[in-house]
């Protein structure tokens, strides 16, 4: 088993990147910035909670940007015509449910690989999103709708507790639920977990709608923040939530990973970027020295595989 | 050919392959301990033994793919030291397998092409050469097979004529065939004995290994009996008849004492009646195990164990035949025989069994979830409980029950899997070679427990290919032959041989057909 190896590291990267931002950038640490950062950040940090799930069974969901884009855009226009703003939450929430439902079926009982599945549902879902709403824009959203978005303190602290709330949620389930178990038997050995009667196919089922329901609420969360809803909301957001699972220590072919090491990743990826503006990087380079540092991590992720690979090869030899 | 008439009388019968005194461990096991093996040109050398007599590993040494600790190894007259796969195929060593291993998405001339070019070909692709060469190759083996074909639609027997074709082009002048019919229809196999012997006429000396004896003594001329890593005895194939050569395989003393004693046997605990599975090539199988019976399932790999066992536990999933406790039931996964009673302990431990990265507990609490929690909620100190009770009972060597079950060693890793079942509280026990790949101090541990577990009126099913296991641990023993029940031997019955005969297709007298 490995131990908290990869966790540790990504602490100290983080350490170390703060540490030198306190000396030549302390406006970093000012309070707005870190809300800013926090809130553009929060849609990554809960979607990677489920992202962290569906890695852990050895599946990847790159449809999750769509599902963001075309539940945000549903709220929108629900509100807009009237629906009250719980309900528009929720229907976010059994929205992405549905979509998430839709690809974990696909993968689990059907045994199409996720990475077609969910290519094909990303592409369906965003350009069917173009198709309908013509690439406008949804606006004229009501008053209520921003009730507590638009420059309101008590928002800011009602979505940090939101978002500790379902990372320990996530974690703790993780750790003591049986669910929990199951999701890591599915990962670690998909036949061996068929043998002590788990249901694969249900678990892999609902890993991914699971995080469906995560990505319509963060869609939610993140919507009520503006008064316009653009309907190309969310691209390229699969990419940094896998690269933050990625960076926090997960095993791509399922079976390892930690939310703790999610969190991290989430923090390093999320402040890395206006961490080099403060230090005065030119833009330019952000996505490059963001690509180098998730092709870093996966790279020491692969080397440790293999060893633990070449280590079970010897003994399995040894028979 | 011409050649070798001009040479003297001597050099002509020097041998191909001489192999003397191999011995290989593995990390402590005794794979290899004496192995010899003498080819001769131009002949079928028959390679034969049990399950585990080191025929595989002993073809290996001489492919090269694993090296030998200690021994002699001549290669056509050459002494060959640091063997490895690429200078065994250039002393004219080539193997072909049960399973051929062809692209299927390339056609038969890239696939010869493949292997005879390697990565030297030159940058451009010469394809009505490969096509000639393919051709040629083919030709040459008396067979038709369009070079243009998909590997993919050939069958199974002319995928291993190109396999042939493939070894023969790179100039093999020892060919290994190591259960090449194992996966042919008895119609196949003629052409491919044809083939052999063609081959034979042009010098080639051909290792056969098989379990069919009737087909050893079709084609081979010569037989070497292997048993327990060494090799017994190098016999003409004109002079040996099948009983004594299954003496031979067989013919060891039995070196373990089993601890089996006599327990109370009860009602009938699991009743398999005309069962019939075609896709597991499963037909009419009838047997029950009581409570408090041990139950051996013998028979070579592949002749059905392994599949039955599947079909038990709802793994591949049967429509009818089996009862349990008296009541017809249906197996549909493997939670609906955990709600059964039905615990099974699979054959390959890593790839089946215990979860490695896991830690020990995790791996004992998996079958039984829902004991030690509470609403979905596991109770942390049940759990280690749980485990902690199964440490001492079955005395898993372990610092902890947080290790991971992969640091463990085999036999260890053996008993976690057990006490993983032995949690649920079974009824019926299904073991499938619970010992393999295990110490000699924790085999004779677990085959202790087994018998605990009869006491406690558990039925247990016991699947192994180690004949003195089967002999010493159960009080019947099913024997399995291409997916049937070739006869059910009771313990007094029961011999090495009774069984070896059963298992290779051959009626018993006095055994009680099944």
């Amino acid at each position: 088993m490995r131990g908290y190896a990869r966790e540790a590291s990504v602490a100290l990267a983080i350490v170390l990147m703060m540490a030198v931002l306190a000396l030549i950038a302390p406006g970093y640490f000012s309070r707005e910035n870190l809300a800013d950062l926090f809130l553009a950040n929060m849609p990554v940090m809960v979607i990677a909670l489920g992202m962290t799930l569906i890695i852990l069974t050895g599946q990847i969901d790159i449809s999750v940007g769509s599902v963001f884009a075309v539940c945000s855009v549903v709220a929108g226009v629900s509100a807009r015509n009237g629906m009250p703003l719980v309900l528009c939450g929720l229907m976010a929430c059994l929205l992405g449910t549905a979509c998430g439902a839709l690809n974990g079926a696909l993968v689990g009982y059907l045994r199409v690989p996720s990475i077609v599945v969910t290519l094909a549902t990303m592409v369906a879902l965003r350009d069917g999103l173009r198709w309908q709403t013509q690439g406008a824009w949804v606006g004229n959203l009501p008053v209520n709708f921003q009730w507590l978005g638009l420059g309101q303190p008590i928002y800011t602290g009602l979505v940090v507790g939101i978002v500790v709330a379902l990372v320990a949620l996530v974690a703790w389930g993780l750790r003591y639920l049986r669910a929990g178990r199951m999701v890591f038997a599915t990962g670690s050995n998909e036949q061996a977990a068929r043998i002590v009667g788990i249901d694969t196919r249900r678990i892999v089922l609902a890993v991914f709608a699971l995080t469906g329901a995560l990505t319509g609420g963060a869609a939610m969360l993140n919507s009520v923040r503006f008064n316009q809803i653009p309907s190309n909301l969310g691209l390229g957001l699969e990419m940094k939530v896998i690269a933050a699972v990625a960076v926090g220590g997960a095993t791509i072919t399922g079976g390892a990973a930690t939310v703790a090491g999610t969190v991290l990743g989430v923090i390093l990826l999320g402040s890395i970027g206006t961490a080099l503006t403060f230090l005065g990087v030119s833009a330019t380079w952000e996505k490059a020295i963001q690509g180098g540092i998730i092709l870093g991590a996966i790279a020491l992720n692969l080397l440790g595989e293999r060893r633990e690979k070449h280590a079970a090869t010897i003994e399995a030899l040894a028979r | 050919m011409g050649l070798e008439a001009l040479l003297p009388k001597g050099k002509a019968l020097l041998p191909l392959l001489r192999a003397e005194s191999i011995c290989k461990n593995f990390a402590g096991v005794r794979a290899l301990k004496s192995a010899s093996l003498t080819l001769l040109r131009g002949e079928v050398h028959a390679l034969i033994g049990e399950n585990g007599a080191g025929k595989s590993t002993l073809t290996k040494v001489i492919t090269g793919a694993i090296s030998a600790d200690s021994g002699v190894l001549e290669i056509d007259g050459r002494k060959v030291d640091d063997n490895s796969p690429g200078i065994a195929r250039e002393l004219g060593v080539a193997a072909i397998y049960q399973q051929p291993s062809l692209f299927l998405h390339l056609t038969v001339a890239e696939n010869i092409a493949l292997a005879l070019e390697g990565g030297s070909g030159g940058w451009r692709v010469d394809w009505k050469a490969r096509r000639r060469q393919a051709e040629e190759l083919i030709g040459s083996l008396g067979a038709r097979i369009d070079p243009l074909r998909l590997a993919s639609s050939l069958s199974m027997a002319e995928q291993q004529i190109v396999e042939i074709a493939k070894a023969l082009g790179a100039e093999a002048k020892i060919l290994i065939m190591d259960e090449p019919t194992a996966l042919l229809s008895d119609r196949e196999v003629e052409p491919l004995f044809r083939l052999a012997r063609r081959l034979r006429e042009d010098g080639v000396g051909i290792i056969y290994i098989s379990h069919r004896l009737e087909e050893i003594a079709a084609i081979a001329d010569r037989i070497t009996v292997m048993r327990d890593g060494e090799t017994i005895a190098c016999q003409d194939a004109a002079t040996v008849d099948r009983a004594e050569l299954i003496q031979l395989m067989v013919g060891r003393s039995v070196a373990s004492v089993f601890p089996k004693r006599e327990v109370a046997i009860g009602e009938v605990a699991l009743e398999v009646r005309d069962l019939n599975y075609a896709s597991a090539g499963l037909q009419g199988i009838s047997f029950s195990v009581r409570s408090g019976e041990i139950f051996g399932l013998a028979g070579l790999v592949g002749s059905g164990r392994t599949e039955l066992a599947r079909v038990l536990f709802g793994l591949t999933p049967c429509v009818d035949g089996i009862s349990v406790q008296g009541q017809a039931v249906r197996i549909d996964s493997p939670r609906d025989a955990i709600e059964l009673g039905i615990g099974y302990v699979p054959e390959d431990r890593r790839q089946h069994g215990v979860i490695l990265e896991m830690g020990i507990a995790k791996n004992v609490s998996l079958a039984s979830l829902c004991a030690v929690s509470r609403w979905g909620w596991i109770d942390a100190t049940k759990e280690f409980e749980l485990a902690e009770g199964y440490r001492e009972t079955l005395r898993i060597k372990a610092a902890s029950v947080f290790v991971p079950a992969g640091t463990l060693s085999g036999g260890n890793q053996q008993k976690v899997a057990l006490a993983r079942w032995l949690a649920i509280r079974p009824r019926i026990l299904i073991l499938d070679e619970p010992t393999q790949g295990v110490d000699v101090g924790s085999k004779a541990e677990i085959h202790e427990f087994v018998v605990q577990l009869a006491e406690q009126g558990v039925a247990v099913v016991l699947i192994s290919s180690e004949l003195p296991e089967v002999l010493g641990m159960c009080d019947r023993i099913g024997v399995f032959h291409a997916g049937t029940l070739a006869g059910v031997l009771s313990r007094e019955e029961a011999t090495q041989e009774k069984i070896l005969t059963l298992a290779f297709g051959h009626a018993v007298a006095g055994g009680q057909a099944a």
